[in-house]
């Protein structure tokens, strides 16, 4: 399984839990869970803990979430990023739209 | 050979004995009176003591009571050779002696003892020979543990001389902490037991970053399998995460925790949901994690058990509402208040369950600091090139970037930015790919709704590829001033625009990102071809 979902606290946290390529590859398995209906109503967290790489398609999914799920920038959560990871997030400004810890 | 210590006021007396005891085979030393013996006794370490009761000065129950209290763990078998069966003898025995035989001594009866309570003190000593054994076996499992008095204090008290509560706690590998608190059923070497596969798994899964729900299912996993029936631990797991503003706990059979601001204002007790680990099969068992934001400053207070039931003299336990009433009624350091009241409290009762408590101040917490640092004295490499050529076929069925991706990682110098490496190629492969070859329109993927449809056309057109080409070039390169990979691809479709995505701000383009991550790159024969460079 390349990606985890796992809803917390009565629902009221979605944890996206991301394999290790995080690419267009993910595209339908990324979407499938953020159109989960609890979602709409669920702080949502990306755990990068096992991903190692990732390119500018996901960058695109990551963006596209937010925007379909009409959320303020800072809201969803970006966590344990490797560096390399956090790197290509601050080069893409994702800083600004994330919250990334 | 067995050394014996004979002591008796009686020269006769100590004679007769000696002599029987030498024919025995054993070496023996003598000792006039209690105090003799005391000193004797630390020097010469004997494996059994002979010794009368009634003695000037300081008597045989006396030095027994003494020699006792000086052996320890240690096992040494103290016989009372008495003239007769006398009233003192109860308390003799009770002051710690082992046995007794009456004046006359009857050998026979004498040295059946000696050899029976012989047996007894070696199987003793072999005991605490394995016992120390294990106990190594415990501290080097446990000593990985990052306690870090600043981040996390412990109070472990065992009942025994093996802890069946047990704690861990870990970095993670892009900072944040794990802490494992469990109490196995029971307490003793027995319950001790559980704690090298709990700890194994803790500790191989916490370095690579596992997340809570996994780490509780492979130790239930573990302990299902290796734990007799009727053997569990109540576990809470938890991971504070790097930046110390937010907690996932997964708790099972444990007392609550208790959640207190930085001023000593409960905030929450955060109570345990589960069952104990390893009584769930996989199948069975629910990895659901609760997630908490703290704020930095905020403690947690783990326990188990064995606090709230310990117990005093009157047989009263300690109790939740007390720990409740010294946590939240305001004092400097809740953690050592509630240790002070806990001694107070049990007196000198023994304590008859294992006592844990454990502090853990929410904070940033930095990684581990890599144990080897690669320095850049690495020395010098072979430069070589790499080269691919593929054809619409091979293009449509390999993932050429994620195939030398795996190449890399055997190399030394190039592993360790292979991550970065690949995205670069990845943004360039598929840049050329997407709007060269399959000549899509990057303004699609800006705009939500057409994302999906433009992933959809890529397929579709991917399909349909015939009659081109796509050539990939890598080179490994050194200079005075440092290493390099100069990467080049090139396909033979058509131009494409030269700007092909006008980048948005909103948007970062690919090979935006492509750029930042290498010292140069450009577009060359109108855009059919790219050339970038990444500094090693």
């Amino acid at each position: 399984m390349t990606i985890e979902i796992q809803f917390s606290n009565q629902d009221k946290t979605l944890t996206i839990s991301i394999g290790e390529l995080f690419n267009f590859k993910l595209l339908d398995e990324f979407r499938q869970a953020y159109l989960d209906p609890r979602a709409r109503q669920a702080d949502i967290v990306i755990d990068l803990r096992q991903t190692r790489g990732m390119d500018s398609s996901a960058l695109g999914m990551l963006l596209n979430m937010q925007q379909h799920l009409g959320r303020d920038n800072g809201q969803i959560r970006i966590v344990n990023a490797s560096p390399d990871i956090k790197r290509i997030l601050l080069i893409a400004r994702f800083d600004k739209k994330f919250t990334i810890e | 050979m067995e050394t014996l210590l004979i002591v008796d006021d009686n020269e006769i007396n100590r004679r007769v004995l000696r002599e029987m005891l030498e024919l025995e085979g054993h070496q023996v030393v003598e000792a006039h009176n209690g105090h003799e013996a005391i000193e004797l006794f630390q020097q010469r370490e004997p494996s059994l003591v002979l010794m009368d009761i009634m003695m000037p000065g300081m008597d045989g129950q006396e030095a027994t009571r003494h020699i006792k209290s000086l052996t320890g763990e240690r096992h040494t078998p103290v016989i009372y050779v008495t003239a007769k069966s006398t009233t003192a003898l109860p308390t003799a025995l009770a002051a710690g002696g082992d046995d007794f035989i009456t004046k006359p001594v009857d050998f026979k009866l004498l040295q059946a003892k000696i050899r029976a309570h012989l047996r007894v003190q070696r199987l003793n000593r072999q005991l605490s020979q394995q016992q120390q054994l294990m106990a190594h076996f415990f501290d080097a499992a446990l000593q990985q543990s990052y306690l870090d008095p600043g981040v996390i204090r412990h109070h472990m008290a065992p009942a025994s001389a093996f802890n069946g509560d047990i704690l861990l706690a870990e970095r993670g590998p892009h900072g944040g902490l794990y802490v494992l608190l469990g109490d196995f059923t029971g307490h003793g070497l027995g319950a001790a037991m559980g704690t090298l596969p709990a700890a194994q798994v803790f500790f191989a899964m916490t370095r690579k970053g596992a997340c809570v729900a996994d780490l509780a299912r492979e130790i239930n996993r573990q302990l299902h399998t290796l734990l007799p029936p009727g053997m569990f631990l109540a576990a809470t797991l938890l991971e504070l995460g790097p930046s110390g503003t937010h907690v996932n706990l997964w708790s099972g059979g444990m007392p609550r925790i208790w959640w207190l601001d930085r001023d000593n204002r409960l905030k929450s007790p955060l109570p345990s949901f589960h069952m104990p680990l390893g009584i769930l099969t996989d199948a069975e068992f629910d990895p659901a994690v609760q997630a908490y934001a703290v704020d930095p400053g905020d403690r947690l207070y783990l326990h188990s058990d064995g606090l709230t039931e310990a117990d005093n003299e009157t047989g009263a336990i300690f109790g939740e509402s007390r720990l409740e009433h010294i946590l939240t009624n305001p004092v400097d350091d809740p953690f050592q208040a509630l240790l002070q009241a806990l001694d107070q409290f049990r007196g000198q009762q023994p304590q008859s369950d294992d006592i844990s408590l454990v502090e853990i101040r929410c904070q940033a917490i930095a990684p581990a600091e890599p144990s080897c640092h690669d320095t850049g004295d690495e020395p010098d490499v072979l430069p070589w090139q790499l080269s691919l050529a593929l054809d619409s076929e091979q293009i449509r069925r390999f993932e050429p970037v994620t195939l030398i991706g795996e190449l890399f990682t055997g190399h030394k110098c190039l592993a360790r930015h292979c991550n970065l490496i690949q995205t670069v190629l990845s943004e360039i492969y598929h840049h050329l790919l997407e709007h060269g070859l399959l000549g899509l329109d990057a303004r699609m993927k800006t705009d939500e709704t057409r994302f999906v449809a433009y992933y959809r056309q890529r397929e579709k057109a991917l399909a349909r590829l015939h009659d081109v080409h796509m050539e990939i070039r890598l080179a490994l390169d050194n200079d005075a001033h440092g290493k390099y990979l100069r990467i080049r691809m090139q396909h033979d479709g058509p131009a494409a625009d030269a700007h092909p995505s006008a980048a948005s701000s909103e948007h970062p383009t690919g090979l935006g990102l492509a750029a930042a991550l290498c010292d140069s790159l450009r577009l060359h024969d109108d855009g059919r071809a790219i050339e970038a460079c990444f500094r090693l």
